[in-house]
C-alpha cells in the first residue's frame, strides 16, 4: 500500500514538475515580449523628454518607512532628492527607529521641527514630531512611535499630498527617471491604480551622488545567485502575470500608486509581514467586489536598486519573512481561492501562489525525501533518479538564463562578458545547496506561520555608498554584528 | 534604456525553447502513465528521460553560448556606434548649416544610409527645427528614408511597425502625417498610443491650412473616433505646441463633443496656459458632470485667470456638495477679487475636506494683504483647531510666517 501512495505520489510530483517548468518557460516567452519588444520601444529619452517639458505627469509623494535606517537613510533620501521629476515630496517616516536614524536626516538636510496640518485618513501609531527640511522644502520627515512598516505607510499617506505616492524602501536607490516612466502611465491610462517596477540587487553597483552609474557582479556568490532570482521574479513572472491582468505582487521596495485607490481600500494592513502583496491582493478585490473598472501592472523600465542580504542569517530571515508574509495574504484572503467571482484571479492567479509557491518549498523538500526513500526501497533506481535529478537542474538553468538573458539588453547591464559567464555558472550552482537551504528555511517558515503572525526579524545591512566613499566606523561595526542577531 | 537588436532572434529562440518544453515534458509525463504496470523507472521511460536531459542540456548550451556572443557582439557594436554616431552628426550638422553638395560625401560614402546614420540625423531632428530641419528632412527623403519608415509602419511585424513609428515621430515628416492617422485604429493599443504621439508632433511642425480637410480637421477627426485613452489623446494634444490653440478652440465650440473629450480638452488649455481660451474653457463651468466642472476650475487655476461670465458659477461651486469641485472652485477664486472671494473662501477653512481647507486657506493668501491677514487671524484665533494648523501650515509655505512662530502659535515646544 506505501509503495502505491509512494508511486502516485511520484505522478503528482510530475504533473507538478512539469506545470511549473510550462509556465516558467511561457512567462520567459510573455514578459521578453512585453519588455524587449513593446516596453523598450514605446518611450525613448526623447519622448519621455517631450512630455516631461510639455508637463504631461501627475505629481508623486514618495514615501519612505524607515526604522534603524541610520546606516543607509541619508544616502537613499539624497538619491531621492537627485529624481529627474519636477514635482514630487518626500515624506520619510521614522518608525520609533532606536538608532541613530533621526539624528543622521536632522544633521544632512537641516530639518526643522514644524508644526503640520495633518489628515487622518487612516489610523496610525502617534505621530511625535514632523519636520521639513530648510534646504530641501519638498523633503517631510514624520518622526512616530513604532507601529511597523504598513502602519508608517499609512501615516505617511496622511502627510501625502499628490495623486500618486511611492512606496520606497529605505535601503533601497532610484533609477533617475524611475518615477517618470512609471507616473506617466497614470497619465495614459485612468484605471490604473498600482504600477510596480523592477528591483535589481545593489550590493557591489559604483553608486556617485546617490545614483548607480554602473551595475556589477557582486563577490560573494549568496549575493549572485540573488541576481538570478529578481532577474527570474521581475524580468519572467512579473511581466508574465501583468500580461494577464493578474498581478498579485507589487514589490515594498518600489511601487506606485493612486493614492485615492488605496485609502479606498483601506490603505496597508498592519499587523502582516507582507503589507505589499496584501494590499495589491485587497485592491483586487475591492475593485472587483465593487465592479469598478481598474488596473494593476508591472513595467519593467522604472529601476530600483536595493540591497539584498550578502550573509546567510539575514537571508534566512528574510525568505522565512517573505514566505510567511505569502500564507498570511493567502489565508486572509482565502475566500479568493477558486472562487469565480474573482475571475482569473480567482481561478488562476490565486491557485497558482497556493500551489506553486506557498506549498512550492513543502513539495520540493517531500520530493527531495521521496528520491531517497524510492532508492533505498527499490522503485526508484538510482539511474532514473540521477537523471530525474539532472532535469530538474537543467530547466531550473534554463529558466534562469532565459530571465538573465533578458537583462542583456539593458544598456545598464553587466558590463563584463565576465560577468555573463558568472552568472551561466552561478545558474548551476544555485542547486548545490542554495535553493535546498532555502527551501528548507521556507518550509520552516510555513510551520511558523500561526506563531510568528506579523514578525519582522532583525536585518543587517552594509549601507548605500559611494563608490568614493570611505565606510564609516558605524558601517564597519555593522559589518562585524554576527548573523543571527 | 534597451538594446534594440538581436532581441528578435532572442525572442525566436525563447520560443523554440517553450515549445520543446512543452512537448517534452508532455511526452515524459505520458510515458510515466503509460509504463506505470511496468513500474515507474522502466527502461523505455529512462530512455525518454535521458533523451530529454540531452537536448535540455543542448538547449541550456545554445542559449548560454547565445546570450555570451551576443554579450560579446552588442560590447563591440555599442564601442564602434558610437564612433560613428560622432562622425554622421559632424556631417548632419554640416548639412543642416550649410545646404547640400556642402560637406561633400557622406562618411558612409554611399546612397543607402546606415542605422547609425538615421540614429544620429533623428537625434538631431528633435532638436534642429526650421530652415536647417527642413534640410535635413530633404536629405532623408533623397535617401528614400521616409517611404522606408512608412513600409515599415504598414508591416505586419510589430518590432518593425513600433520602430518606424517612433522614428517617424522623430523625424516628423509631414508625407507621414496621414499613414500615422490611419494607425490610430490599429488593432494593437500600444500601436494607437505611439502614433497618437507621432502624429501630434508631426502636425506641431506642418504649415496651417485652412478648410474642412485641412491636417487639423483630420487630426481632430481621427481622435474623436479612435480608442485611445483620454490620458494618450492629452499626450498627442499637448505635444501639439501652438498649434494646439485652434484644435482645442474647434473641440470645446462642439456641442456634441464627448464628455470625455471635453474634459481632455478643458485640461490640456490649462497645462497649455492658453489665456485666451479661458472664456472658451469657462462655458463649462455650469456643466451638470461635477468632473467637468471641476476641470473647468483646475483649468481657470492654471491659467490664472477667471472671465467674468464664469465669476458667479465659479463663486457658487465654492460651495458644491460634491467636495473635488470645492476643491479646484477654491483654488480658482484666488484670482477673483478679494471683495469677491473672501466672503466665500473664509467659511471653507473649516471644510470638512482636509483639501478644500487646503485650497481656501491657500487662495486666501493669494487676494493680497487683506487675505493674508485673514489667514493669520485664523491662525492666531480661529475656534476650530483643523482651520487654526492649516491656516499655519500655508503662512508657512507662503513665507509669513517662522518656523518659530509657527511653533508657538501650536503650542510645538
Amino acid at each position: 500500500m506505501w509503495r502505491t501512495l509512494l508511486t502516485g505520489y511520484q505522478y503528482v510530483l510530475l504533473v507538478y514538475f512539469s506545470s511549473l517548468n510550462i509556465l516558467y518557460a511561457l512567462f520567459s516567452c510573455i514578459g521578453l515580449r512585453a519588455i524587449v519588444v513593446v516596453f523598450a520601444r514605446e518611450f525613448s529619452q526623447g519622448s519621455l523628454r517631450d512630455l516631461l517639458e510639455r508637463d504631461v505627469y501627475k505629481p508623486v509623494s514618495i514615501l519612505v518607512p524607515a526604522h534603524n535606517e541610520e546606516v543607509s537613510i541619508v544616502g537613499s533620501v539624497q538619491s531621492l532628492l537627485n529624481l529627474q521629476f519636477p514635482e514630487f515630496e518626500i515624506v520619510v517616516v521614522s518608525d520609533g527607529s532606536e538608532d541613530e536614524t533621526m539624528e543622521r536626516l536632522i544633521e544632512a538636510f537641516a530639518l526643522a521641527e514644524l508644526p503640520w496640518a495633518t489628515r487622518q485618513d487612516l489610523p496610525s501609531a502617534h505621530v511625535r514630531r514632523t519636520f521639513r527640511s530648510l534646504t530641501h522644502p519638498n523633503l517631510i520627515v514624520v518622526d512616530k512611535e513604532a507601529g511597523g512598516k504598513a502602519d508608517s505607510l499609512n501615516a505617511g499617506l496622511n502627510m501625502a499630498r499628490y495623486p500618486l505616492f511611492a512606496a520606497v524602501d529605505a535601503d533601497s536607490l532610484l533609477d533617475g527617471e524611475a518615477i517618470l516612466r512609471a507616473s506617466r502611465l497614470f497619465v495614459e491610462d485612468e484605471t490604473l491604480i498600482g504600477v510596480g517596477g523592477t528591483i535589481r540587487p545593489l550590493n557591489a553597483a559604483v553608486v556617485e551622488d546617490g545614483r548607480v552609474i554602473e551595475a556589477k557582479i557582486p563577490k560573494h556568490w549568496l549575493e549572485r545567485f540573488q541576481i538570478l532570482e529578481y532577474a527570474r521574479a521581475f524580468f519572467t513572472g512579473r511581466a508574465g502575470w501583468s500580461h494577464f491582468k493578474s498581478l498579485l505582487i507589487i514589490s515594498g521596495a518600489f511601487g506606485l500608486f493612486r493614492r485615492t485607490a488605496v485609502l479606498e481600500a483601506g490603505g496597508f494592513l498592519v499587523g502582516t509581514v507582507a503589507e505589499d502583496m496584501e494590499l495589491v491582493v485587497r485592491l483586487h478585490k475591492h475593485f472587483l467586489s465593487e465592479g469598478k473598472p481598474y488596473n494593476i501592472r508591472f513595467t519593467p523600465d522604472p529601476i530600483c536598486w536595493s540591497e539584498v542580504p550578502s550573509d546567510l542569517g539575514t537571508l534566512r530571515r528574510q525568505r522565512n519573512r517573505w514566505h510567511r508574509g505569502l500564507w498570511e495574504t493567502l489565508w486572509t484572503h482565502k475566500d479568493m481561492l477558486f472562487n469565480p467571482r474573482y475571475g482569473r484571479l480567482g481561478m488562476v492567479a490565486v491557485p497558482y501562489f497556493w500551489i506553486f509557491e506557498a506549498l512550492a518549498p513543502v513539495i520540493e523538500i517531500s520530493g527531495y525525501v521521496l528520491v531517497v526513500i524510492g532508492m533505498f526501497a527499490g522503485f526508484v533506481s538510482p539511474r532514473f533518479a540521477i537523471l530525474f535529478v539532472v532535469l530538474a537542474i537543467l530547466y531550473g538553468m534554463l529558466a534562469s538564463q532565459l530571465a538573465a538573458g533578458i537583462e542583456t539588453f539593458l544598456s545598464n547591464r553587466y558590463p563584463r562578458l565576465r560577468d555573463r559567464a558568472i552568472l551561466l555558472l552561478a545558474a548551476f550552482l544555485e542547486f548545490v545547496g542554495y535553493r535546498q537551504f532555502l527551501a528548507i528555511e521556507r518550509t520552516i517558515a510555513t510551520v511558523q506561520v500561526p506563531f510568528k503572525r506579523g514578525q519582522w526579524g532583525k536585518m543587517h545591512r552594509k549601507g548605500i555608498r559611494s563608490s568614493t566613499e570611505a565606510p564609516s566606523p558605524a558601517d564597519l561595526e555593522e559589518e562585524r554584528t554576527p548573523a543571527g542577531v | 534604456m534597451w538594446r534594440r537588436y538581436g532581441d528578435a532572434a532572442y525572442t525566436l529562440m525563447t520560443l523554440a525553447i517553450f515549445g520543446f518544453e512543452t512537448i517534452a515534458l508532455g511526452a515524459l509525463s505520458l510515458s510515466f502513465l503509460l509504463g506505470s504496470a511496468s513500474g515507474i523507472a522502466s527502461t523505455p521511460v529512462e530512455g525518454i528521460l535521458l533523451g530529454i536531459v540531452i537536448s535540455t542540456a543542448s538547449a541550456l548550451a545554445l542559449l548560454g553560448l547565445y546570450l555570451l556572443s551576443y554579450h560579446f557582439i552588442s560590447n563591440m557594436r555599442d564601442r564602434w556606434q558610437a564612433d560613428q554616431l560622432d562622425q554622421w552628426t559632424e556631417w548632419w550638422v554640416g548639412l543642416a548649416l550649410t545646404g547640400p553638395g556642402e560637406p561633400g560625401v557622406n562618411p558612409g560614402n554611399r546612397r543607402r544610409l546606415p542605422r547609425v546614420a538615421v540614429h544620429s540625423v533623428l537625434s538631431l531632428l528633435e532638436a534642429v527645427k526650421g530652415e536647417e530641419g527642413d534640410r535635413l528632412k530633404e536629405a532623408l527623403a533623397s535617401h528614400g528614408v521616409d517611404s522606408w519608415f512608412l513600409r515599415r509602419a504598414r508591416s505586419g511585424h510589430l518590432t518593425a511597425k513600433l520602430d518606424a513609428i517612433e522614428n517617424l515621430g522623430k523625424a516628423r515628416l509631414p508625407q507621414s502625417f496621414d499613414h500615422l492617422l490611419d494607425l490610430l485604429h490599429n488593432a494593437k493599443p500600444v500601436v494607437r498610443r505611439m502614433s497618437a504621439r507621432a502624429a501630434g508632433v508631426t502636425l506641431a511642425v506642418m504649415p496651417p491650412e485652412p478648410g474642412p480637410d485641412s491636417p487639423h480637421a483630420r487630426f481632430i477627426h481621427a481622435i474623436k473616433h479612435a480608442d485611445l485613452q483620454p490620458g494618450v489623446v492629452q499626450e498627442s494634444l499637448l505635444l501639439l505646441e501652438t498649434r494646439a490653440g485652434p484644435i482645442l478652440r474647434e473641440l470645446l465650440a462642439d456641442p456634441d463633443l464627448s464628455d470625455t473629450l471635453r474634459w481632455v480638452a478643458l485640461e490640456t488649455v490649462g497645462r497649455l496656459g492658453l489665456a485666451d481660451m479661458a472664456d472658451e474653457a469657462a462655458a463649462s463651468s455650469n456643466h451638470p458632470d461635477p468632473e467637468l466642472r471641476a476641470a473647468t476650475f483646475r483649468c481657470l487655476r492654471r491659467l490664472g485667470s477667471v472671465p467674468e461670465t464664469a465669476e458667479g458659477p465659479l463663486l457658487a461651486a465654492v460651495d458644491d456638495e460634491v467636495d473635488f469641485v470645492r476643491v479646484q472652485a477654491a483654488h480658482a477664486a484666488g484670482f477673483l477679487s478679494a471683495e469677491a472671494a473672501l466672503p466665500r473662501l473664509e467659511p471653507h477653512l473649516e471644510d470638512t475636506s482636509w483639501w478644500v481647507r487646503r485650497a481656501a486657506a491657500a487662495s486666501l493668501a493669494r487676494l493680497g494683504e487683506i487675505g493674508v491677514a485673514t489667514v493669520r487671524r485664523a491662525a492666531e484665533s480661529h475656534p476650530d483647531k483643523a482651520a487654526r494648523e492649516m491656516a499655519v501650515q500655508i503662512l508657512l509655505e507662503a513665507d509669513e510666517l517662522t518656523p518659530a512662530a509657527a511653533r508657538l502659535a501650536t503650542g510645538v515646544a
